[in-house]
């Protein structure tokens, strides 16, 4: 579904051919504004996807060696050979695999063929936890506050008490969460200090502290990030990506529930700065930690498109991926700030081949059937057909439900249906499992946080099944065992059953 | 007779047709332990993968498919994941020793062989009640009854060896 602002029409492509380093979902998405713009795709694949429908819907394939199909796509020279091969004279990297490799960005420069996304510098920068801390010390961007511990104890004391409680103290050396006591009030300080100073020592040989502001139940929020070549920078907005299982994301949303319109805009804008500082060009994002208290800080920038772009693209209607295009064509954006206006609610869920019930394992197995909900309201970005089978070689992401609502609850009412009627047969997914999110109370009022899945797993899951149901699909099963179901074992007193019987 | 694992619950099912099937369509009557009495159904296959199953409760499409004996289906907005278990055709396997294995707990109604007695496939073996049903219990194969381990009116569990064969 597209509405709104886009398009302008995007003229005097200098860029022609776009290789897509990618594979997946992705990259039929990135193939999709190609053909949008009249731009011919060339789609690189490793073996295991060679019946893809990217490779299907490329206008040239590249096949890609490695001794893991994930090596393939991260084999830099051989996608630089596949780049002079096919004449291509962009890369656009997707996500994940090369998207925030400088080194990759660099190589592409040399050879003088585009890299849609941010220039390597700004790459190494955002990629390195340590340098994109500093820069945001430097900026004065708000990020998690802290103090390392320095001999005099009670100056420790004092700079700890001014970040304010709940207090985190971690040993300096430490990790795996060894050494870490979580300080609610200022009497405890001191105490605590002395203590997991002792358990540092005994756990690392050092007892060297640093103190950091405990974030309670944090909220993730994001920023999404257009600049141009020319020094523009705007926002579209932000989401919500607080419902997480293992640190990675599961249902993202725009906008989020959790923001106020000053605090919006107060985020937003931060994010803008924070881009503008970095001389960022093309699409990013910049990630948020919201406190309960809403004070929010600074994680991380990632210099690429995300996996839950589409929530964006919903309620803004412009089509980031032919931006990203547009930009690295050293087009200037086709619209200001105030040009962008939200729509309505989107929800994304992302379709695991996972197994909600065994700490959501990944699962495998072949696609025997499949049929994608529709609906005007509804976006199915797969890269999978029926046929195809689910293997452990990649990510366990096999497609994302994006739907459209006027509001919140129409979004989420809408997800449900969709969810419903979403059939993917052959290996248990998280369908069932993300249609009893979007049934629990809390996540319906917008009161969650990163620790909703572990806080709920009890809670989540669809009902028992109920009578009826058991009867009628084990029914199904023994109609496909005719088999079992021969003449040999009548059951004596059904006949007395029949008699009652209306059409 | 069927034990179906169907999601987290085991289901006993006993289910016949109740006309002549075609590829198309067909009646059954079916009956569950969740239901005192059995329930018709019909169903009409609507594609290789769909059929159309409707019963007193009203009609549901269901889709699915199957790999390697086990069944994926879609129904009611939700997904179900099935395997037939412990079926009365592979008891001599699941028996070792060609026993006949009690597909689910019920009561010995009658016996119809003896100990020593030859027996032809397909022939009666003894008659079992089960949900408030009688069901016969047939010979899977040819051979002798070496052992009948129950007498009328006993009861016996789930995976109870019923009638050794050999």
């Amino acid at each position: 579904m597209q509405r709104g602002i886009y398009p302008k029409a995007v003229t005097d492509m200098k860029i022609k051919k776009i290789l897509i380093a990618n594979r997946g979902e992705i990259a039929v998405r990135i193939l999709k504004s190609c053909r949008k713009l009249d731009i011919s795709g060339v789609v690189v694949f490793h073996a295991a996807d060679a019946d893809s429908p990217a490779v299907k819907m490329a206008d040239e394939t590249v096949e890609l060696f490695g001794d893991t199909p994930v090596a393939a796509y991260l084999n830099i020279e051989a996608i630089v050979e596949a780049c002079k091969t096919s004449g291509a004279d962009a890369v656009h990297p997707g996500f994940g695999f090369l998207a925030e490799n400088g080194a990759f960005a660099r190589r592409l420069a040399e050879e003088n063929i585009k890299f849609i996304g941010p220039n390597p510098e700004v790459i190494d920068l955002m990629g390195n936890k340590i340098s994109a801390r500093s820069f945001a010390i430097e900026h004065n961007i708000p990020i998690v506050p802290s103090v390392t511990q320095e001999k005099d104890t009670a100056e420790f004391i004092t700079a700890a008490t001014s970040i304010g409680f709940p207090l985190l103290l971690k040993a300096a050396a430490g990790g795996g969460g060894k050494g870490m006591t979580i300080v609610h009030e200022a009497s405890e300080l001191a105490s605590a200090i002395q203590l997991t100073s002792q358990e540092a020592v005994r756990a690392f040989g050092d007892g060297a502290l640093y103190a950091e502001r405990y974030v309670e139940k944090p909220r993730h929020i994001e920023v999404q990030i257009l600049a141009d070549e020319h020094g523009h920078v705007i926002h579209l907005g932000e989401r919500e990506c607080s419902i997480q299982r293992r640190f990675q994301k599961v249902i993202e949303e725009a906008p989020s529930a959790a923001l106020t319109p000053e605090l919006r805009a107060d985020i937003c804008n931060t994010a803008v700065s924070i881009a503008q500082k970095a001389g960022y060009q093309n699409a990013g994002t910049v990630e948020m930690i919201l406190a309960q208290d809403s004070s929010f800080y600074f994680l991380e920038m990632n210099t690429r498109l995300q996996v839950e772009h589409p929530v964006t693209e919903m309620v803004t209607g412009v089509d980031l991926v032919a931006e990203q295009i547009n930009v690295a064509n050293g087009k200037k954006l086709p619209f200001t700030q105030t040009d962008i206006k939200f729509n309505g609610h989107a929800i994304e869920c992302r379709i695991y081949a996972e197994d909600p019930e065994d700490d959501f394992a990944p699962t495998t197995g072949p696609i025997l059937l499949y049929q994608e909900p529709s609906g005007d309201n509804v976006r199915v970005d797969s890269g999978f057909i029926e046929g195809m089978r689910v293997t452990s070689a990649f990510d366990p992401m096999l497609a994302k439900l994006i739907v459209h609502g006027q509001d919140r609850m129409v979004a989420i009412k809408g997800t449900e249906k969709a969810l419903r009627e979403y059939i993917l047969l052959g290996l248990k997914s998280n369908l069932d499992w993300l249609q009893s999110v979007m049934q629990e109370a809390d996540f319906q009022a917008g009161e969650f946080h990163t620790g909703y899945i572990a806080e709920k797993a009890e809670h989540l899951g669809l009902p028992p099944l109920t009578s009826e149901q058991k009867l009628m699909v084990a029914s199904v099963v023994a109609l496909q065992e005719r088999p079992l179901t021969s003449a040999e074992y009548l059951p004596q007193s059904m006949h007395k059953s029949m008699g009652g019987w209306q059409n | 007779m069927n034990m179906i694992q169907l999601n987290n619950d085991q289901i006993a099912l006993i289910v016949r047709d109740a006309t002549q099937a075609t590829q198309t369509q067909g009646e059954l009557i079916a009956q569950i332990p969740d239901f005192k009495s059995p329930i018709p159904i019909r169903w009409r296959r609507l594609s290789p993968n769909t059929l159309s199953i409707s019963s007193p409760f009203g009609e549901e499409t269901i889709h699915f498919a199957e790999d390697g004996g086990t069944y994926y289906l879609h129904g009611y907005g939700r997904n179900f994941q099935a395997t037939v278990l412990n079926p009365l055709t592979q008891s001599s396997a699941e028996g070792g020793q060609g026993g006949t294995i009690a597909p689910m707990p019920g009561t010995v109604v009658s016996l119809n062989v003896g100990e020593g007695d030859s027996i032809t496939k397909g022939q009666l073996l003894l008659t079992i009640e089960s949900m408030k049903m009688l069901t016969d219990i047939t010979a899977d194969r040819d051979g002798t009854v070496t052992e009948v381990h129950l007498s009328a009116g006993d009861t016996f569990d789930k995976g109870a060896v019923l009638v050794t064969i050999e």
